[in-house]
């Protein structure tokens, strides 16, 4: 045995595209620009050769330095795949595209939304734009940064759009065209319109800010021809305030008021429209008779800042991913259908086109893109996002394949059952569709005082008019306006979306984007915590613990070495964990006297060697420790009998010890709900210290387990990463997907977790706690403001600039209050 | 004082304008990518130097 012991990597330098470690001696370099420069690999070394080739070597100057690396590439100058080649059949191209409206091109350009995958840095956008303009017949790129989209148009007689895709797969990226749902339209709209109504608003509380100055400095040489002149000029700006920009206020006010039969509450809307209103309705009649003030810059000011805080909320919760959206991403646009089957001749052909009975050939490290059944030998798929089972399923001949599994180790035939909207990923997917329908809505704190402050308002304002109808009846009206003015709901309405949207920020930073507005709060309100096992709790990615019993005079690193030259070029996790542990330790691969030999669902063999479980290997089971009961166990063997036996572990994901002992902590009462079977949940449970396990559900069974838990009155924080967990998501309080999960997932849950680790849950709960105090503070702090001011009102001593300064002090005390809570603990 | 007929009736029409910019500018795209603008500035035709740490002349 002629293996290297474990020698660290003496070379501290690292690949010059991708900054990953570079193997001793690689065999890839290039002379770029004059300098040598060293790659770990042909696909980097190509990517970098095209980038300088193409005169963008501006990109490794630019990029955030080791980034991480892209994909390898699709090789160069090559054929463009069948795959994408398939976009360019009139049914795909009229589903992804359009003409564009643009006058110099129109009726010959069309222009196709594209989201980019693996973009991690300006430089990827820049380089991504750069490359695909320089493609002939591509007339205009432009990549959105933050949704990371881009929008190409393109001469269709010039260039295909399966060139554009390929292009972008070039340099190691990825490009998938998607169709820009009604709802991302209509999100557009609203986002815009709601810009406008903030623009104006802002505008007019400039100017009309501006125009009050004499009023507020009491400027003694102002005749009342020019207050009239000011005050008319302030009500003109002012109406398109109150009817465009606070429109949709009243609108809600009117809905909420109309609606307090059935729920028994009012909406923020209604003290916030009530003053505007009333203010406004005071301040035109003051300015018609000539006595008395006008509000006009306190209700201009009071529509700006609300707008302002409502922006930055929509904002957050549009970058949702729709549920339609995220099933396209799930399955493959694509598939290759055998034309004369039980022949051999293939095509690619759009998804769309199948139907039911045709045979589609599925190559390995593919997705199933419809339901059907297994037609030749043997398969091995991955069906963790749809079941959350951790393991490969063997399947045999007139098995179900589901769409969405992974195909792992060998090609297969399958003959189609069910297409679109019959297989059973939609099924999920129309269950999610169904949960979001059903979420309840968590009422906010500030929505559970509203109610009693506008009450409490009116009466006070009421109460007021009364008295100083009897006392002076000609400032009755004044005075009972001055109340509700001053009293200022603006800092009641702005102290949960300030700390909301303090808290996001800080969130977000530690990796959790949030993208349903009441997530930060309802993370603090929660009393079950429920989590999932596969890929959310644990990593799914089987890693190799140990090598047991390994035969005296060989080293565990001489076994790897065998092993591992088996496993080369195999797809399976445990190959794939076997792998990456040879590498890491630098382990030369051993030569092997024959080429390995796959048995589907079996094991490897090389000539006297055999890898695989014990029956294959043809030794008896071995005893293992207590710590691998629930490890996936590989036996090697040679001529002589058991040479080693490995033992793979899926991975607790990081952090999550800690995760689930801050949330018991907090008295959070955790469950564990997974699909994987009954023994390896219960394991797992015990491993993490958990009382409440189920093991063998189905989605049906997790959405009815949170329903079950929801009609006790429980508030569920649910946890999840795969289709299975969607619609579980879907209906919990508040849940968060594990990002590296399914797409669908995402679109189920209230926030997307993008760290690696479950770390950032703990802060995040810790985040909510200190955002509700601080919303309570809040709170409590408008209230304080309402007492002391509302008494000054009411003795009508409060004139505009009072109100004005009143205002911005307490909106303002508010904001900063919230501010605190951006720094990360 | 009398320039106040004059001004303020003036600042009323800046503003008007002001707000068609807007509208203008909204209806345009300009407010849907507010970071990627802020990048693309920086990445003209000018290259600037390297800070890759993979740049140092490797030594075998």
């Amino acid at each position: 045995m002629n293996v290297s012991p474990e020698i660290p990597p003496t070379i501290e330098d690292n690949c010059y595209h991708c900054g990953g470690e570079l193997p001793i001696h690689t065999p890839y370099s290039a002379d770029l620009k004059g300098r040598p420069r060293y790659f770990c690999c042909a696909g980097c070394l190509a990517i970098a050769q095209t980038i300088h080739g193409q005169g963008l070597d501006a990109f490794y100057a630019r990029r955030v330095p080791l980034g991480g690396k892209p994909d390898d590439p699709k090789g160069f100058g090559g054929e463009i795949p069948d795959q994408l080649l398939a976009y360019d059949d009139p049914l795909l191209l009229d589903r992804f595209t359009r003409l564009v409206a643009n006058r110099e091109y129109q009726g010959r350009c069309l222009e196709t939304t594209l989201r980019l995958e693996k973009i991690r840095c300006a430089a990827c956008v820049w380089l991504n734009e750069q490359h695909l303009k320089r493609i002939p017949g591509v007339t205009d790129v432009q990549i959105n940064y933050v949704t990371q989209r881009a929008t190409v148009q393109f001469d269709p007689e010039v260039v295909t759009l399966s060139k554009i895709l390929y292009a972008v797969e070039q340099i190691g990226y990825e490009a998938w065209p998607f169709e820009p749902s009604m709802a991302a339209d209509i999100a557009k709209k609203e986002r815009r319109q709601l810009l406008m109504r903030l623009g104006v608003a802002m505008l007019g509380m400039m100017q009309v800010m501006m125009y009050a100055w004499p009023t507020y400095t009491g400027a003694e040489d102002l005749l009342v021809e020019h207050s009239l002149l000011l005050g008319w000029t302030s009500w003109a700006l002012t109406v398109p305030v109150v009817i465009y920009s606070a429109g949709p206020m009243f609108v809600a006010a009117w809905h909420s008021i109309r609606s307090f039969r059935q729920t028994g509450m009012l909406g923020m809307d209604v003290p916030v429209t009530l003053a505007v209103a009333l203010a406004f309705l005071a301040g035109t009649i003051s300015l018609v008779t000539g006595v008395s003030q006008s509000y006009f810059d306190s209700i201009t000011m009071f529509v700006a800042f609300l707008l302002g805080a409502r922006y930055v909320e929509l904002l957050a919760r549009q970058d949702a991913q729709g549920g339609a959206e995220a099933l396209a991403k799930q399955l493959p646009a694509t598939c290759e259908r055998i034309e004369n089957y039980p022949g051999d001749q293939s095509k690619s052909i759009p998804v769309v086109r199948c139907v039911v009975g045709d045979v589609l050939r599925i190559s390995p490290g593919e997705i199933i893109p419809v339901d059907g059944e297994l037609l030749s030998g043997q398969a091995s798929l991955d069906e963790s996002l749809l079941t959350g089972e951790s393991r490969p399923v063997a399947k045999k001949v007139s098995d179900v394949l589901y769409a969405g599994s992974h195909n792992i180790v060998s090609p297969i035939l399958m003959r189609v059952t069910a297409i679109g909207q019959a297989t059973r990923i939609a099924g999920i997917a129309a269950l999610l569709d169904k949960a979001l329908q059903a979420k309840p809505r968590l009422v906010g704190l500030a929505e559970k005082w509203a109610g009693y402050f506008v009450v409490f308002l009116m009466s006070a304002a009421l109460l007021t008019g009364i008295v100083w109808f009897y006392w002076d009846a000609s400032r009755a009206w004044e005075v009972a306006v001055a109340v509700l003015v001053a009293s200022c709901p603006c800092a009641l309405s702005l102290a949960t979306p300030a700390a909301m949207a303090a808290a996001q920020g800080a969130v977000t930073r530690l990796g959790l984007l949030v993208v349903r507005g009441h997530a930060m709060e309802a993370l603090a309100q929660s009393t079950d915590l429920v989590l999932d096992k596969t890929g959310t709790l644990t990593t799914g990615r089987p890693e190799l613990k140990d090598v047991l019993h390994i035969r005296d005079g060989f080293t565990k690193a001489d076994v790897l070495s065998i092993a591992s030259a088996m496993e080369l070029g195999q797809k399976h996790p445990l190959a794939l964990a076997i792998l990456e542990a040879t590498e890491r330790l630098s382990i030369k691969l051993f030569n092997l006297p024959e080429a390995p030999i796959s048995e589907l669902g079996k094991g490897l063999k090389s000539g006297e060697y055999r890898l695989g479980n014990c029956r294959w290997a043809g030794v008896d089971a071995v005893a293992v420790p207590q710590a691998y009961e629930q490890a996936s166990l590989v036996y090697l063997r040679d001529g002589n009998g058991l040479l080693a036996v490995f033992a793979l572990l899926d991975q607790p994901r990081d952090g999550a010890k800690e995760f689930i002992t801050a949330a018991k902590k907090k008295g959070i009462h955790v469950h564990l709900l997974s699909g994987d079977d009954e023994a390896t949940v219960a394991w797992w449970a015990h491993y993490f210290g958990i009382k409440d396990f189920v093991g063998g559900a189905l989605p049906e069974d997790k959405y009815e387990f949170i329903e079950k838990l929801q009609a006790e009155g429980k508030t569920i924080w649910a946890v999840g990463d795969g289709v299975n967990d969607a619609p579980f998501l879907a209906k919990a309080d508040i849940s968060i997907a594990v990002g590296g999960g399914a797409p669908l997932a995402q679109a189920g849950a209230d926030a997307v977790l993008t760290s690696e680790s479950l770390k950032t849950l703990s802060q995040a709960l810790v985040i909510s706690t200190k955002a509700k105090v601080i919303m309570r503070q809040n709170l409590i702090w408008a209230f304080i403001y309402n007492v002391l001011a509302i008494p000054v009102a009411m003795m009508g001593l409060v004139n505009p600039w009072i109100a004005g300064i009143g205002m911005s002090l307490s909106s303002l005390a508010v904001t900063l209050n919230a501010w605190r809570l951006r720094k990360v603990p | 004082m009398e320039s106040l007929y004059l001004l303020i009736p003036m600042s009323l029409v800046v503003v008007a304008f002001i707000v068609l910019i807007l509208y203008w500018s909204v209806k345009s795209g300009q407010f849907e990518d507010l970071e990627g603008p802020a990048h693309a500035i920086l990445m003209d035709d000018d290259v600037p130097e390297s800070k890759s740490p993979s740049d140092s002349v490797k030594k075998q």
